[in-house]
């Protein structure tokens, strides 16, 4: 069946099988960023932002993305051009082997662009479906914090 | 990687409710309708071959009026809370609360109002924050259902006969104190035990109080025995041993591995007094 829905801000449509997953066929397009973990909707390195909020895209039938804004990993910025958060994962050395790095960065995208000046406990409440193996979570609290302080610069300024 | 549905052959996007009934009603033992989906990462339905979801229904609304709150089936947890948070009452408190405490962040964002209600198992967190509320469903768009009647009768009995929840209604009116507890192994954890306590002052009416407790039976259940013992005790320090005694004579716990059956009653029980200590405290405030 098509599908017609934004993908990273472009118009997109696709041929999906009705029960294939939003994680697959993201993949399979070469939307390598979004992780495949645990497929139950436990780990979060799936995490995508579905309408500007972050889903697990492994419990997400491609079909219902039918009409809607989908963000993934790539959609926020690039090697050339990392976005902030990113840039901060990098300084703070919050990435180790990276599985779940993607679905970090989303879920903190969309906390920060509902609240730009979060708390550290309201960045562990955003960050509650995303399990990190590596490095645990301070330094990546620690560079979302110093992420959301150089955006609320970036904007004053 | 396995799929979750790979039997399914047809996705239906009915776009009316009427719609949506005929196609249940034409489906088979192999149709099921679709909330957000969360339940399928738990319980992959190898033999579903059609779904049909409720996207297209225009159930994810919010209305919050003086006498109801009203949620549309369709609405995810995550946005119901978000668009609760402004309305400072404690049923709309109440509700955030239970909803502030079930699973994550993505998955809140997934899960329906309607998918909880109709999937509802010993470990739901919102069914039991709504049982301790006036609250009824609405199913198929136009008959009423107190909640405390779908959990007895269960959803299964209850939408067999209709359809789909399309609307959950709380009232309100008069002044509501809430409380929910809920322990688990961690914060995300699917409850081991939860309770929730509610009273309602209304001009000229005795103060009305609300019991529920969720993770011990089948389905969340509201204990009128601890609601008479508490208008009685109400001023006071709770008694726990009482408490304790009248509430292990009107639960018997389903096993959970992670816990006896007497400490989950143990734990019950403290989370019930717990609750109701915080309605006085607020009061008192």
């Amino acid at each position: 069946m098509n599908v017609c829905f934004t993908l990273n801000n472009a118009p997109t449509e696709l041929d999906v099988g009705p029960g294939e997953r939003l994680v697959d066929v993201l993949r399979a397009r070469g939307y390598m960023g979004t992780k495949y973990g645990c497929g139950t909707g436990e780990c979060g390195a799936c995490v995508v932002l579905l309408d500007g909020e972050p889903v697990n895209s492994c419990l997400v039938l491609a079909p219902r993305v039918e009409g809607k804004e989908v963000i993934t990993i790539e959609g926020v910025g690039s090697p050339l051009q990392p976005h902030i958060l990113q840039e901060e994962f990098s300084k703070a050395g919050a990435v180790q082997c990276g599985y779940c790095t993607p679905g970090m960065i989303l879920s903190s995208l969309a906390l920060l662009a509902r609240n730009p000046n979060p708390t550290r406990e309201d960045v562990l409440r955003a960050l509650d479906g995303n399990l990190c193996r590596c490095t645990g979570y301070v330094k990546v609290v620690d560079a979302i914090l110093s992420a959301a302080a150089r955006m609320r610069e970036r904007k004053e300024s | 990687m396995a799929k979750l549905l790979p039997r399914l052959e047809y996705y239906h996007r009915p776009r009316t409710i009427e719609g949506a009934k005929k196609l249940l009603r034409q489906g088979k033992r192999t149709t099921m309708i679709l909330g957000g989906g969360v339940s399928l990462g738990m319980i992959p339905r190898k033999q579903i071959t059609d779904v049909i979801a409720t996207e297209k229904l225009n159930l994810d609304y919010f209305i919050a009026g003086e006498e109801l709150i009203q949620l549309g089936a369709g609405l995810s947890l995550g946005s119901a809370a978000r668009q609760l948070e402004p309305h400072d009452d404690g049923a709309a408190r109440l509700i955030m609360e239970a909803i502030s405490r079930t699973a994550t962040t993505p998955l809140r964002n997934l899960m329906t109002i309607g998918g909880v209600l109709a999937g509802v198992g010993p470990w739901s967190d919102l069914p039991v924050a709504l049982l301790a509320l006036h609250t009824t469903l609405v199913i198929d768009g136009d008959q009423k259902i107190e909640l405390e009647r779908f959990l007895l009768e269960g959803p299964a009995k209850v939408l067999s006969r209709s359809g789909l929840v399309t609307e959950v209604q709380v009232q309100r009116t008069g002044e509501i104190s809430g409380s929910f507890m809920k322990f688990g192994r961690n914060t995300t954890d699917l409850a081991m035990a939860s309770a929730a306590v509610s009273r309602r002052h209304s001009p000229g009416y005795d103060a009305e109080i609300r019991v529920a407790v969720g993770g011990l039976v089948a389905r969340p259940k509201r204990l009128a025995d601890v609601e008479e013992f508490f208008l009685s005790e109400r001023q006071g320090e709770v008694d726990r041993s009482s408490l304790l005694d009248l509430v292990s004579k009107t639960v018997t716990p389903r096993p959970d591995p992670r816990a006896e059956k007497e400490y989950r009653l143990n734990l019950v029980t403290q989370l019930i007094a717990d609750c109701w200590e915080d309605l006085l405290e607020e009061g008192q405030r």
